[in-house]
């Protein structure tokens, strides 16, 4: 066996336990979902093709155009809301004097990140609840509310206390994530600006920012395709609800396929929706391509 | 006053500002685990009053939902269930992504690129959409209601994300190790398993915990895939419980501190590797 082809069979033979994983998970499922989408499957039952007769429902229905608006609305406030809280977080810690005060806090805010989904929801639950939550309590001491807040339970407020919840759950992530970019900007530049007169906020927007900005542009487009993808968390607090208030696509999609029984039509609004994200991928990629040249 | 001692003293405020700062984002994330722990230990007429309460050496104080709890069976079954799905999922993930890093870190060919690419796409892909297609595949060859089929799932979710890691940090080890183990006989398993892994162990070791973490919170699959009560991971036995009807708050709220004691005590022990993992994951990117 010649060198060249011993090279091939290792490689191949290293990478098939990954690609059969994969392809067993998410190759076949996802064939299967784009053939079940042109059928009225209902669930293991024998399915009749029905050619695009779902896609064409799926495109004239209220449901699906309120998922798409909820979803929207939703990953445009995750994703602001993170960022902010991401940054602000990683700020403090960066500048934190105390002598361990650093990794202290750091220790410490990482902690959401080890409760589980679930528990999280339970928690909140409580926290928001309308009656006997902490919330309500607090906000009617010291006199911001007058009458208490239906947190959970109204269409009105419900998808933004999810996305505060999910915030909380998921921040860790981003603050570690920029707080590691700010190790990365050589420290020099900042004593160069400081004798230049620079002040504080000159200092974050003329050097910090710029540093960080293949950091930034990666972890921004990783929390838009995260935020389509969250399930547990809505769905253990308000299962989409009060009337799809909270029912993002991906909610949706469960509902029709497990709740509702229309399989070939939950496939349907899979394959748009892998669509939707491949587009904004793309779209994404050309921007960051265009800016970066 | 002079400029001087003023800027010192304008420094000196901005740290303590920082520092309130601090334990105020600090009290933000602590207060909910804090208020669970709390009202876990509040008997049922102390829940339901218009003003929350502290419960620890109050009146409401009772530990009779944790004595119930406890020597309920269930419990302890759907916790062994969730550690046998991550150790064995995790096993399964980082096997693969240690051998698929190793191949695309050091052959790099236009094929394994392009299998790169491919291994990250399915990252795009929700959950929520291959799970029902997902669901009647199993079903056909018996992997519902299966804890294996439970590691199967669990495992490739992660494993894109544990590959492309395992890839970055492979890149950092120089190749000249590899090229002079292979000048001293050793064929690219033996390079793999007696000189990179060792070196990469603590990197290994990020993965181990993160892929952890995912998988014991990993909820869709879990409920959907699981049918019988003694095969359920304990997110599914809490959210079950407290989705029943005459729904018992007091049995409920210690059942979720009880789910929560292994990751929190995991993430205590192994914090290092997740900040180091957390940051380093799309850092790489």
């Amino acid at each position: 066996m010649t060198n060249q082809k011993r090279i091939k069979l290792v490689n191949w033979s290293m990478l098939l336990p990954s690609i059969a994983l994969l392809f067993f998970v998410f190759g076949l499922p996802l064939i299967k979902n784009i053939q079940l989408s042109l059928t009225d499957a209902k669930f293991i039952e024998k399915a009749d093709f029905i050619a695009l007769e779902n896609y064409v429902k799926l495109l004239t229905r209220e449901d699906f155009y309120n998922a798409l608006r909820v979803m929207l609305i939703y990953t445009v406030c995750y994703t602001i809301g993170i960022f902010v809280v991401g940054f602000a977080t990683s700020l403090l810690l960066e500048h934190n004097p105390l002598r361990r005060g650093k990794s202290f806090f750091r220790t410490m805010y990482v902690l959401s990140y080890a409760v589980p989904d679930i528990v999280t929801a339970l928690i909140f639950t409580w926290i928001f609840n309308y009656n006997y939550g902490v919330v309500n309590y607090f906000l009617a001491q010291i006199g911001i509310i007058q009458a208490p807040i239906n947190w959970l339970n109204s269409s009105e407020q419900a998808l933004y206390t999810i996305v505060l919840i999910e915030i909380w759950r998921q921040f860790p992530l981003h603050t570690l994530v920029i707080y590691a970019g700010f190790q990365e900007v050589p420290g020099e530049l900042y004593e160069s600006a400081e004798i230049d007169g620079a002040g504080g906020l000159r200092k974050f927007f003329s050097i910090t920012i710029p540093h960080l900005s293949q950091i930034l542009s990666t972890l921004l487009i990783l929390t838009i395709i995260w935020s389509f993808k969250r399930f547990a968390m809505i769905w253990s607090l308000t299962k989409g609800g009060p009337s799809g208030a909270t029912e993002t696509v991906v909610i949706q999609i469960y509902k029709n396929a497990f709740v509702d029984n229309k399989m070939g039509l939950a496939c349907a609004t899979g394959v748009v929706m892998l669509i939707i994200t491949l587009l904004i991928v793309r779209l994404y990629m050309k921007v960051i391509k265009r800016s970066s040249e | 006053m002079s400029k001087m001692t003023f800027g010192k003293a304008k420094r000196k405020v901005s740290k303590v500002m920082i520092v309130v700062l601090s334990v105020v984002v600090l009290c933000i994330v602590v207060f909910p685990v804090f208020w669970l722990l709390n009202i876990s230990f509040l008997s049922q007429g102390g829940l339901f009053t218009e003003i929350p309460t502290i419960s620890f050496f109050g009146e409401f104080f009772s530990a009779k939902g944790y004595a119930e709890v406890l020597l309920e069976p269930d419990i302890y079954i759907w916790i062994r269930n969730s550690v046998l799905v991550s150790v064995g999922a995790v096993a399964v993930s980082v096997f693969c992504a240690v051998l698929g890093g190793y191949a695309l870190s050091r052959f790099r060919t236009n094929r394994n690129k392009v299998f790169l690419t491919m291994i990250i796409c399915t990252q795009m892909i929700a959950p929520a959409l291959i799970v029902g297609p997902a669901y009647i595949i199993f079903s056909q060859v018996g992997l519902t209601n299966s804890l294996i089929g439970l590691v199967i799932l669990d495992s490739a979710l992660v494993l894109a994300f544990a590959i492309w890691m395992m890839k970055g940090f492979l890149d950092g080890i120089p190749r000249e190790l590899d090229e002079a183990a292979m000048i001293d006989g050793c064929n690219h398993f033996q390079v793999l398993t007696k000189i990179i892994i060792p070196i990469a162990l603590p990197s290994i070791m990020t993965i181990v915990v993160i892929n952890f973490f995912d998988i014991y919170n990993e909820y869709m699959f879990a409920m959907t895939f699981i049918t019988s009560e003694s095969k359920f991971l304990s997110p599914v036995g809490l959210s079950t419980n407290s989705s029943r009807v005459g729904l018992d708050w007091a049995h409920l709220l210690p059942q979720a501190v009880i789910t929560c004691i292994i990751p929190i005590t995991f993430y205590f022990i192994f914090q290092r590797y997740v900040v180091k993992g957390i940051s380093a994951g799309a850092l790489k990117g």
